[in-house]
């Protein structure tokens, strides 16, 4: 966490921070695009390069103690959280050192010792786990929130609904925070929800406050979810969180995204995250030569990850159906 | 407390004892409250243990479950009630992709430790969409522990054991067994999951039950009783941990298995149970299942010698009427003997109705690319099957149209288009044992 400050500033280290942390998580999803194209990774896998500065500036909001649940499109946010670039990059080639020791792949990362409690496949599925844990917060009185972050187009599955009414009527201290990249998978979001602001727009309907903001600002983030959280915290209840953004790659690794408009997402690309940062800090007056040594610590991490990666065993068979259960085993039969 | 509970007081009971013992237990769901639950099997709590223990949900069957499970991950035991267990399909999500997968989807790094209790099956007249008994909807995804009980004590032994499991457990309460009444259960009462009950002793044969096809079990036992037949009745308990032990043991003593099932015949746990009877349980129900399929190319080539290419058997006895006994034995004085056609003294090679040789070509005169006669040149027995029946199962299918215990007869190959009916079943049937005495394949 960042130490407090007014909202909207941020001192040069720790914008410079968060930059670095963006370019990691930058440069392991442009390493997993290219492992899958080598064949190194199975399965499928959904790229979050673009939506960067949501995981970042959350996670920089966060205590370490809080709870953070995330979607199938999740990479940034368990690195956010602490997961290494190359235990990600070990799950995803199914290696034993993987976060989930190969069993959950790309589309479930977890830490759960970071309090990343998960990345979840089907749509709007852990917006009520992220109540629940909030509930189970409060009753705890531990002062710890959970935060769901989501897609766009998960607001319009009913547990999306159902998570925000009960977080609403038990005041849970919550953070819905939508990703909202514009499209659901490769169907503009705005051609199928009925009003503009798919997260947004909804809280009224639940009495919740919610805000719209810049989810390629990396500070503007931090400040929302600090403000959210406070609010939780101080047992005001949930807030829904919109953060407008875009991923540069397609839905998921066979979708080169077509069907979006050239000049959108060359409009957008001027707006990335990390580009952003850069000009934030700049204007803060962090030479260029310490951005640059940043680029390349990340660059250098991220080589590290993949060969490690690259190098690890893959699992030992014996262990495929281990931890089906709480004592380790898998038997359902005497 | 009374020496004699109701089964739905047991389950408010079986809650309160363990809200009492551990704090970290929390339940959910809608009208569990001051309302004390649609069927009452939470009153009493919400006065004990307040709001800050017991709390109303919306109409919401996925928050409440994912609730549980969120909460579940972070520290409480909750205890979510879904009110009708018709209302899983509702929250499906949560017991079929969530709860079940998360701790080895992640690597053992998290326990799910969350109760979800519903009411259960049928009975009561609440139509189709409140009747259901849903347990093998459970029963078909790994990862979720599934407790049924059928007495008072056991609910309160099982909520104990439930409540306490790191895993996820669905407990399925019967609605048709809430107004029954039994002892309470003892202090501090735990009934580990995955142990079934004997809960009558017999001899000639096992009927293992479930919920409310206890006691329906029980008054069977007792009338079989008077007609001289000693029944043992097994209450399993639990679906998950399938305490198989306690069934094999019976049936290797009674010889005979009945399930008592309330559910559609179709992939039911009954199924389960018989499965692993006939895989598992010595022969003493019958070993093999027997399939009638369209035939391969690869059918034949695998080769059993005693189906196809090696081994054939033979019927000793004479072609007139004297075949020696075989157990069909009486052909009429048809006499047709696979291997030879009709007529001649076959030696016999021991004194068995039966007697194998080397090479003969008892199936494939019928079956097969080289059957050069009979319409069923494309239908087989899979040739492990048949090799794995004895002489005596194999006397029966062939010449008495029988099949084994635990095996099963497809009618739709004999007769196409056939749907189980008992008509055409009846057809196929007839043919099939025409066949296998072999009127038909060298018939007129």
């Amino acid at each position: 966490m960042t130490a407090a400050t007014e909202a909207g500033t941020v001192s040069p280290a720790d914008l410079l921070g968060l930059y670095e942390q963006m370019a990691v998580i930058r440069g392991t999803e442009k390493a997993a695009h290219d492992l899958f194209l080598q064949g190194l990774v199975k399965g499928t896998s959904h790229l979050a390069a673009g939506q960067e500065a949501v995981a970042v500036g959350a996670s920089a909001a966060l205590r370490p103690d809080d709870y953070v649940f995330a979607t199938y499109r999740g990479h940034h946010h368990a690195m956010a959280r602490g997961a290494s670039p190359a235990e990600c990059l070990a799950e995803l080639m199914s290696k034993a050192s993987g976060l989930c020791h190969a069993k959950g792949g790309s589309m479930h990362l977890t830490k759960a010792s970071a309090g990343m409690l998960g990345s979840y496949a089907i749509v709007g599925a852990h917006l009520p786990m992220a109540a629940g844990a909030a509930w189970s917060a409060m009753i705890r009185g531990t002062g710890q929130v959970a935060v769901a972050f989501f897609g766009d187009g998960a607001t319009n599955i009913g547990a999306f609904h159902e998570a925000l009414n009960l977080a609403a009527i038990w005041a849970l201290p919550a953070l819905f925070v939508c990703e909202n990249n514009l499209y659901m998978e490769y169907t503009p979001i705005s051609a199928v929800t009925a009003v503009p602001s798919p997260a947004a727009g909804r809280a009224a309907s639940y009495g919740l406050p919610a805000e719209i903001v810049d989810g390629n600002d990396v500070v503007e983030v931090r400040d929302a979810v600090a403000r959210a959280a406070a609010r939780a915290r101080s047992g005001h209840g949930p807030t829904i969180l919109e953060a407008r953004t875009y991923r540069h790659f397609g839905h998921s690794r066979t979708d080169p995204g077509t069907y979006r408009p050239a000049a959108e997402v060359e409009q957008w690309l001027l707006r990335d995250p990390l580009q952003l940062a850069r000009v934030r800090l700049a204007d803060l007056g962090v030479p260029e030569r310490q951005v640059a040594e940043a680029d390349e610590r990340a660059a250098g991490v991220v080589r590290e990850a993949v060969a490690e990666a690259k190098a690890a065993p893959g699992p030992d068979p014996a262990d495929a159906l281990r931890d089906v259960w709480a004592d380790g085993g898998s038997s359902w039969r005497t | 407390m009374a020496d004699v509970i109701t089964y739905r007081e047991a389950v408010a009971e079986g809650l309160a004892r363990e809200l009492r013992r551990d704090p970290s237990v929390v339940c959910l769901g809608e009208d569990i409250g001051a309302a004390g639950g649609v069927f009452k099997t939470t009153a009493g709590l919400f006065d004990e243990f307040g709001r800050e223990r017991i709390w109303d949900t919306p109409i919401s069957e996925q928050a409440i479950l994912g609730a549980a499970m969120g909460a579940a991950l972070t520290g409480l035991r909750p205890v979510a009630e879904i009110m009708f267990s018709d209302f899983f399909a509702c929250c499906w999500d949560y017991l079929a992709n969530e709860m079940p997968k998360l701790r080895y989807m992640t690597g053992g790094q998290v326990t799910v430790p969350v109760v979800v209790r519903t009411a259960n099956g049928g009975g009561l007249g609440f139509g189709a969409q409140h009747s259901q008994a849903v347990e093998n909807w459970a029963l078909a995804v790994p990862g979720l522990k599934i407790a049924a009980p059928s007495t008072p004590a056991d609910v309160v032994g099982l909520m104990a054991a439930a409540i306490r499991s790191d895993d996820p457990v669905v407990f399925f309460e019967h609605k048709g067994l809430f107004a029954s009444k039994g002892p309470a259960a003892p202090p501090g009462h735990v009934v580990e999951l995955g142990r079934a009950a004997v809960v009558r002793a017999g001899s000639d044969v096992t009927i293992v039950a479930l919920a409310a096809t206890v006691p329906l079990a029980l008054s069977a036992a007792q009338r079989l009783a008077s007609e001289g037949i000693s029944a043992e009745v097994i209450d399993l308990r639990c679906l998950v941990p399938l305490d198989m032990a306690t069934v094999l043991a019976s049936v290797a003593r009674t010889s005979r298995l009945l399930v008592v099932e309330e559910n559609p015949y179709q992939g039911g746990w009954g199924a389960t149970v018989a499965s692993i009877v006939a895989d598992e349980g010595n022969g003493v129900c019958g070993t093999s299942v027997l399939h009638i399929t369209a035939n391969t190319e690869d059918d034949w080539n695998i080769g059993n010698g005693r189906y196809n290419n090696g081994v054939a058997i033979h019927l000793v006895g004479g072609p007139m009427g004297n075949d020696g006994g075989g157990p069909a034995g009486n052909d009429g004085g048809a006499g047709f003997r696979p291997d030879a056609g009709r007529g001649g003294q076959m030696p016999a090679a021991d004194a068995a109705s039966f007697y194998e040789t080397d090479g003969g070509t008892a199936c494939t005169n019928c079956h097969g690319p080289t059957a050069t006669m009979g319409p069923y040149r494309t239908v087989s027995h899979t040739p492990e099957q048949t090799g794995g029946f004895s002489d005596t199962d194999l006397q029966n299918i062939i010449w008495n149209g029988l099949v084994p215990d635990g095996g099963y007869f497809d009618p739709s190959v004999l007769v196409p288009g056939c749907d189980g009916g008992a008509t055409c079943t009846a057809q196929a049937r007839n043919a099939w044992h025409a066949f296998h005495r072999w009127t038909q394949c060298f018939g007129t």
